[in-house]
């Protein structure tokens, strides 16, 4: 799957995207991320993951061809 | 029928000529009033084309005076003003472009206390504000009052938008079904820490401005229950489904959220 990251996690990652061989659920994907790039655990902890641009909840199964995007909010205006 | 004047007939005849804005459209957009909360990057295009557009009455609020630092993307202000409340720069550059305005000022930082008051009499209210706590207020209270809330904010090349139109409780989420609380201070840049491109303030302040014309015309599908994510390095946008989140502290099934909380301010607050 492809997971897309913006924003602070991005700048962060330095890297816009991945590729990830995941099955399984957001969930356990957020852990995944969470040990893979501790420095933004607390942030993962608090940002909802899109699938195939749509919002989804933590149980919501994924297959391994998805896109998955990562949006931490901004605040600049 | 509105009796629009000589002169509002050539100002307006572009938006005229749409079937979708028409003289009626523009006779709703005269007697409308939109409320602009940060005169700063987003602010400034925003308030710019709603004031071209003949909104009749735009409210602005702002509490800072203009900075040399602003004016690489704030084009409502310019050289000679820095130093003057943005308020004041903002209703001068406004009153030169169009006299059918009326500009309302409120020289002072958005508060719980004085939000409510604030918001009560406008049709629309845009997010324009650089910081999470005033951006969680601004929209509880819209929530509260059932105001239609144009809300974007933006980082370095990035861009975000949303509308939540709280006069359609029932159906539209809101800023909490994204982000339930705001990020622990320190976890995401704030405030002056991050640079930003200036033209990212004209797209997004350019697409609130669009979305409230939008809301006050009743026309085309509005940003409800989308995410806009702009990424101007691609210049990818994408658009997220949102659903309305049961669990939300505030427009969900069990609410939590039941008054306006103020968050504390982590850092001095610039638009």
């Amino acid at each position: 799957m492809k997971v897309l990251y913006f924003a602070v996690i991005r700048e962060k990652l330095k890297k816009n995207e991945e590729e990830l061989d995941f099955k399984g659920t957001v969930k356990e994907l957020k852990e995944l991320l969470k040990t893979k790039y501790p420095e933004v655990s607390e942030l993962l902890e608090k940002v909802k993951f899109a699938v195939n641009e749509e919002y989804v909840e933590e149980n919501y199964q994924l297959k391994g061809d998805e896109k998955v995007a990562i949006i931490p909010p901004v605040s600049g205006g | 029928m509105f009796q629009f004047t000589e002169e509002q007939i050539k100002r307006y005849a572009r938006h005229i000529i749409l079937p979708e804005v028409g003289g009626k459209g523009q006779e709703k957009l005269l007697k409308s009033k939109v409320l602009v909360i940060g005169a700063g990057g987003l602010g400034s295009p925003s308030i710019y084309y709603l004031a071209a557009a003949g909104v009749g009455t735009i409210g602005i609020v702002d509490f800072d005076v203009v900075d040399f630092s602003n004016l690489q993307r704030q084009i409502l202000h310019n050289t000679e003003r820095v130093g003057i409340p943005k308020v004041e720069s903002a209703r001068m550059t406004v009153e030169k472009l169009n006299p059918d305005v009326k500009v309302i000022t409120y020289n002072t930082m958005i508060n719980k206390s004085n939000i409510m008051d604030v918001i009560k009499d406008y049709d629309v209210v845009l997010d324009g504000t650089d910081n999470f706590p005033t951006r969680f207020l601004i929209n509880d209270a819209c929530y509260f009052m059932g105001k239609p809330l144009v809300s974007a904010a933006m980082l370095r090349f990035e861009g975000q938008i949303s509308v939540f139109d709280f006069r359609d409780k029932e159906h539209s989420p809101c800023y909490r079904c994204l982000f339930p609380e705001p990020p622990p201070p320190g976890l995401v840049p704030s405030c002056q820490e991050a640079g930003i491109l200036g033209s990212i303030g004209g797209i997004m302040g350019c697409i609130q401005a669009t979305e409230a014309i939008k809301l006050l015309l009743g026309i085309g599908e509005p940003l409800v229950g989308k995410l806009l994510v702009m990424d101007a390095l691609s210049m990818d946008f994408r658009k997220v489904k949102l659903r309305k989140d049961p669990g939300c502290p505030l427009c969900g099934n069990n609410p939590t959220i039941r008054e306006l909380v103020e968050y504390e301010q982590v850092c001095d607050v610039h638009f």
